[in-house]
């Protein structure tokens, strides 16, 4: 089973149109007191912002951050005072921030955030504005989350400690930009679905495995066949739950057979003690009468009967009715018995008493008759009363034992079916009909409590039953649904992974491309950087090597080059072709680097700077250095602090001309007296010169391939102008001698210049000082050039 | 009421720097400060030896700074002189990657350099 809807793709590949940022302007904050302008370009490019600690370099960073965010990484989590401090002390009431944007399409916008007297760091005003159109809140730009995921301000503390915080965090920094968010939440909707799957699963495990212990001992202590049946059932690995069901329902047929068994026994009716002793009497009628009867002779009674019957039947028919048609009125005489012949009998009179004899005949005879019905009777209703007794079911070895007595009971009692005596079977009647009846109602009302006790027992695990099984049922149909989810959730893994290293890549190839240029002569190499991992497992890992063996990377590398790293990982995130965003500013990325690397950042950030406006803060001179002699192009800026916190940001050429300016400005100013200047002009002229000549030693013996660190020390060891300018004449600081003399052939009056700057910036200058100023540039320019 | 020694005024010229952020002097000011600060010291101890040991001022500099201890007879003043001679006079050169100093920088050899001056004078009697 796939995922439903797939996650849909990434928001449009195509750049977003994206910002440059003009002039910068800051007032009242920070280092910044009256309103003062750093004036960038909007384009593409690199700028050097140059100022001590203190002049307000930072400033200008941290306010631009400021107004774009509404907030400071570098404050936020640090202790109250650091927050305090951000008003500007000699102008605390009005703080305002503001830069010009340029956005591709939209043309020029101004972007102010201001606090009124006494606000909060919290509650400023933050507008925006395009010419001629009515100004809206800052927010109406869509770069909230693009601020955040694209983080185009790249400080040094920060990127210091993006490495310290944590594997996940790292991971989440770079992952941001990715896209990624709607591709976490699908994996998220299937781990949760999963999840509560497998919850309802364990709950239904734990219910049974509970059902299953108490059923077992239920079982155990009452040797209820379904208790046992139940735990038995549970317990097996897979469950078959029609069959619990069942079970549910009323049991299997064993047990059935059981209850059925119970049941009937309750049931059993024991004959009635009335009946029985209604049998009893009527046997023991039965019995007198016929003892009566014993002493007459029935059966020749009976025959008697029938012959006289017969013979008084005969008389009337053929004796009487003769007599009669004899007409002899008067006493006939008796005709002879028609039997034997006597003569005298067969006649009115023996007719008359044998009829009445007949009569009496008939009626003992009908007695009797009826004495042996009802004796007849009377043994058949107490063999039925016999044979009433219920059928017992066969010996079981687990029946109850009032059963056995009632078999053995039974026995005896049917043992009377063999009695034809009414007098016996009265008295076997009486002797064995109590016993049977109360061990008929003792087994029945064993059985019947039996048979409650069994449900007493079993119903609360019926009912238990009956409430887990609606749950397991509906868990077994979603177990099916689990595999498919397992089965989403893996492909889904993958699939995910697969992307995010695939969008990844460029950012991987691109931070490894930086670091090859930021390592130099260092003997750790990146090989790759990826993400890996997935949850609470998710981290980058960096293939590190020194001098070709593995190593852990953040174990190995010194500060500055995790802090080479950690440039190398946010400078492609920060310049993504997905940012809105078109300018980098970086703070300070040069604290903790020898003047190699400088060579390599300058690089850098050159390359950087084609496609991208970039911001650089520096505390000192050695990037632009490095950028001046490599010949790239870039801006420099420099900003130094005054009274009252007034900045001064004045755009910086390379040195010769800078303090040739600064002679200039002297001469040219009328806020310097004249003697002042006098002291002052050969001071600048003669760090012109000595511009002049660091700059030829440094380009010439860089490329002939000295190291930085050889060069630093002989600077640091020649001072002075004259070996300077021997070095940079012959690279031989020794030939001091030689100096003058190559000053005469280089430029007019060299050598007169030469020596009055190299005195004038002690005492004062009592010659023309325009002059000065203007031979001191021609030479200077004759320097640069005569080695070239 | 101090006196109106050239390195006072030379001093009052660096408060001026300083204190006063005049446009025409922008960006220049910081080395200009220097050079008047380090000219201000170099002034006073000239004077000073004119004054105490004629001909000490046309020595070295490290000589000079050594043996005003000696003449002085505060080993303090002479440290502290070394110190702030040493500190604008870098500002004074060309050196590859530093930056001009700040304005407490500037302040601070400022306030040294008028100790010194003030103790030398004193010590003209």
């Amino acid at each position: 089973m796939k995922p439903a809807a797939a996650a849909p793709a990434p928001a449009a590949t195509a750049e977003p149109p994206g910002a440059f940022v003009g002039a910068v302007t800051v007032q009242g904050f920070r280092g910044v007191g009256p309103a003062t302008t750093l004036p960038l370009h909007a384009g593409p490019g690199l700028t050097l912002v140059v100022g001590r600690n203190g002049s307000g370099k930072s400033s200008f960073a941290d306010g631009l951050e400021l107004l774009l965010t509404g907030d400071n990484l570098r404050w936020k989590g640090r202790p109250l005072p650091w927050k305090l401090g951000w008003r500007n002390l000699h102008q605390a009431d009005t703080t305002a921030l503001s830069a010009e944007l340029v956005v591709e399409g939209l043309g020029p916008l101004t972007a102010t955030r201001t606090w009124a007297a006494g606000a909060e760091l919290a509650a400023s005003t933050a507008e925006v504005k395009a010419k001629g159109r009515a100004a809206l809140p800052f927010d109406a730009l869509p770069w909230a989350q693009p601020l955040v995921t694209f983080r185009p301000f790249l400080s040094y503390n920060e990127l210091a400690s993006m490495l310290d915080e944590g594997p996940s965090k790292l991971y989440d920094a770079l992952a941001t930009v990715l896209g990624l968010d709607e591709f976490v939440a699908v994996q998220q909707r299937l781990t949760a679905a999963r999840k509560v799957i497998d919850e309802q699963v364990k709950a239904v495990k734990a219910g049974a495995a509970a059902l299953a212990l108490e059923a077992e001992r239920v079982g155990a202590a009452h040797a209820e066949p379904r208790a046992v049946q139940l735990a038995a059932k549970l317990k097996a690995k897979t469950w078959h739950l029609a069959d619990l069901q069942t079970l549910a329902e009323g049991g299997s047929d064993v047990t059935r057979e059981v209850l059925d068994t119970l049941r009937r026994l309750s049931a059993l009716a024991p004959p009635s003690l009335d009946a029985v002793q209604a049998a009893v009497t009527a046997l023991g009628a039965a019995a007198e009468a016929l003892e009566h009867m014993k002493g007459t002779d029935t059966a020749r009674s009976l025959a008697r009967m029938r012959l006289l019957d017969q013979a008084v039947a005969f008389y009337d028919q053929h004796v009487a009715g003769h007599a009669a048609d004899a007409g002899t009125a008067g006493a006939s005489a008796p005709s002879g018995c028609p039997v034997c012949g006597s003569q005298g009998v067969f006649g009115a009179e023996w007719r008359q008493a044998s009829g009445l004899e007949v009569v009496a005949l008939k009626a003992e005879a009908f007695h009797a008759q009826l004495v042996e019905t009802s004796a007849a009777k009377a043994l058949s209703d107490a063999h039925r009363l016999l044979r009433e007794a219920a059928p017992l079911p066969s010996p079981t070895a687990g029946e109850l034992p009032s059963l056995r007595a009632l078999r053995e009971a039974e026995a005896h009692w049917l043992a009377g079916r063999t009695l034809q005596d009414p007098t016996a079977l009265a008295a076997h009647l009486e002797r064995h009909a109590v016993e049977v009846i109360e061990a008929t109602m003792r087994v029945a009302g064993e059985a019947a409590a039996e048979l409650a006790r069994r449900e007493d027992v079993w119903r609360p695990l019926a009912e238990r039953l009956g409430q887990w099984l609606p749950q397991a049922t509906r868990v077994a149909a979603a177990k099916a649904h689990v595999d498919a989810l397992k089965q989403a959730e893996a492909w889904w893994k993958e699939a995910t992974e697969a992307i995010r290293d695939e969008r990844f890549a460029p950012i991987a190839e691109r931070a490894i491309a930086i670091w090859r240029q930021l390592r130099l002569q260092s003997n750790v190499d990146l090989g790759s950087v990826g993400l890996e991992g997935t949850a609470t497992k998710r981290r980058v890992t960096l293939a590190v090597t020194v001098d070709g063996a593995p190593a852990e990377a953040l174990g190995v590398m010194s500060q500055g080059e995790l802090h080479s790293l950690a440039l190398s990982l946010f400078l492609p995130r920060a310049t993504l072709p997905d940012s809105p965003f078109r300018f980098i500013c970086v703070d300070d990325p040069v604290q903790s680097m020898d003047p190699a690397r400088v060579e390599g950042l300058a690089r850098v950030l050159h390359d950087t700077a084609k496609t991208r406006q970039v911001i650089v803060f520096s505390h000192d001179d050695r990037l632009p250095e490095a950028v001046r002699r490599l010949g790239l192009p870039a801006r420099i800026l420099r900003v130094t602090r005054r009274a009252n916190s007034l900045v001064e940001v004045q755009e910086a050429r390379d040195p010769v001309s800078g303090h040739l300016d600064d002679a200039r400005a002297v001469m040219k100013t009328d806020d310097l007296r004249a003697d002042v200047k006098a002291r002052v002009v050969p001071g600048f002229c003669r760090l012109a010169l000595e511009a002049a000549c660091v700059t030829v030693i440094r380009t010439r013996r860089l490329r002939a391939g000295a190291s930085h660190d050889d060069l630093d020390a002989l600077l640091a060891e020649h001072v002075k102008l004259y070996p300077l300018m021997a070095l940079a004449l012959f690279d031989d600081a020794v030939r001091v001698g030689d100096v003058l003399a190559r000053l005469k052939k280089l430029a007019d009056r060299g050598p007169e210049v030469f020596k009055a700057c190299n005195a004038g910036a002690h005492e004062s200058f009592d010659g023309d000082l325009d002059g000065l100023v203007y031979d001191t540039e021609r030479l200077a320019t004759a320097v640069l050039k005569g080695t070239k | 009421m101090p006196p109106d020694t050239p390195a006072r005024r030379l001093l009052a010229e660096v408060d001026e720097l300083l204190g006063h952020a005049s446009r025409g002097t922008a960006g220049l000011w910081p080395r200009a400060a220097a050079l008047l600060t380090r000219q201000a010291l170099e002034v006073a101890l000239a004077t000073y030896w004119s004054k105490a040991a004629p001909g000490v001022e046309g020595c070295s500099r490290k000589a000079q700074l050594l043996c005003l201890g000696r003449y002085l007879g505060d080993e303090a003043v002479a440290q502290r002189a070394h110190v702030v001679w040493s500190a604008p006079s870098h500002a004074c050169h060309h050196h590859v990657y530093d930056l001009a100093p700040t304005r407490e920088e500037l302040q601070a050899w400022r306030d040294a350099v008028g100790e010194v001056v003030a103790r030398t004078e004193r010590a003209w009697g």
